[in-house]
């Protein structure tokens, strides 16, 4: 679609440019809300960078592991051989378990509690993930599956060398529109009673189950599919899995106390 | 503390076209800046430079890491 945005005489990747206006609307989203509970600018951007840094690391980390053996890594590095530096990639399991680990670090820092952190952060995360979607769709990446229905959208100058004549799904967008929504629910759900994680956990069970369903529309067959299913939609159904057992455990064992603290 | 976050941020943008390092080194720059902006000015300076090297080098991104490894 349009990969590159002409900004007066900056000829700019669209996709980065989306990544970083989602990036600075969850910051600045969080810095509002924070206003009502005393969190001050500083605050969010330790929580924030704490998130995003300990997500890249153990992404990229859980990348190699699952990509090369250690005696592979230790073998090319006592070859002097640094290639496998030069194409890094990121798991989402590992980007996922370091981005929550980063941000609880960050709590001994800020001195926050972890209720104010999901209350400033969660709701906000899939908007910035719906620019990041449309990031996507303008640079031609993450794409559906070939499509000749109504709203199909057709890729001339994609970053990834689709061809221009053949019609996708619009992926992209439908996954935007379902974390608006995912987001808006998000919101309206702060408001109500719940205990510690309640907010973060209804967004990664809304989240796999929206996935699992996009996934089925996706084009882009990077990634790997293990008995008919692809590696998300796996890791979907243990995401679901972990949030019933939560469910149960702390409705059962427990008997956490609800809360509300607007 | 506020030094280290000046000296991460400045290097942040000279890095920005390798978008890892950048990240790293923007991102680290932001948060020894906010530890330490309560000490004095050049910590402040530190997190706005490492703030703009962090959004240089995210601006720089063309497509999203699974899409770029296949191109």
């Amino acid at each position: 679609m349009y990969p590159f945005i002409n900004i007066f005489a900056a000829k700019l990747p669209s996709y980065g440019l989306c990544m970083l206006i989602g990036m600075a609307l969850v910051v600045i989203m969080a810095t509002r809300k924070g206003k009502k509970y005393d969190v001050i600018f500083d605050q969010v951007i330790v929580v924030a960078a704490m998130g995003v840094l300990f997500a890249l690391v153990c992404g990229t980390l859980l990348f190699y592991v699952v990509t090369y053996s250690l005696s592979d890594i230790i073998n090319m590095i006592s070859e002097g051989n640094f290639d496998f530096l030069k194409s890094p990639g990121i798991v989402f399991y590992g980007g996922l378990i370091g981005g929550i680990a980063g941000v609880l670090l960050s709590l001994k820092i800020t001195k926050l509690n972890i209720q104010t952190v999901e209350n400033l952060f969660v709701p906000y995360v899939p908007l910035g993930h719906a620019i990041g979607r449309v990031g996507c769709a303008l640079a031609g990446c993450c794409h559906g599956m070939e499509y000749d229905g109504p709203l199909a959208v057709y890729y001339p100058n994609s970053v990834t060398g689709l061809p221009p004549d053949v019609g996708y799904f619009p992926v992209q967008f439908l996954e935007a529109f379902l974390d608006v929504l995912i987001a808006a629910w998000l919101v309206y759900y702060c408001k109500k009673e719940r205990r510690k994680f309640d907010v973060l956990f209804m967004y990664l069970f809304l989240y796999a189950i929206m996935r699992f369903i996009t996934e089925l529309f996706r084009g882009d067959a990077v990634r790997g599919v293990y008995f008919g299913i692809s590696t998300s939609q796996w890791i979907s159904i243990a995401i679901v899995a972990v949030c019933i057992l939560r469910i149960v455990f702390v409705k059962f064992v427990k008997k956490d106390r609800l809360q509300i603290d607007e | 503390m506020g030094i280290a976050s000046l000296i991460l941020g400045i290097c942040s943008i000279v890095f920005c076209w390798f978008p890892y390092l950048g990240l790293f080194l923007g991102i680290g720059g932001i948060i020894l800046g906010a530890i330490g902006k309560k000490n004095g000015g050049v910590a402040q300076a530190g997190m706005i430079v490492s703030i703009i090297g962090t959004a240089i080098t995210t601006i720089s991104w063309i497509a999203c890491v699974a899409c770029a490894l296949s191109l």
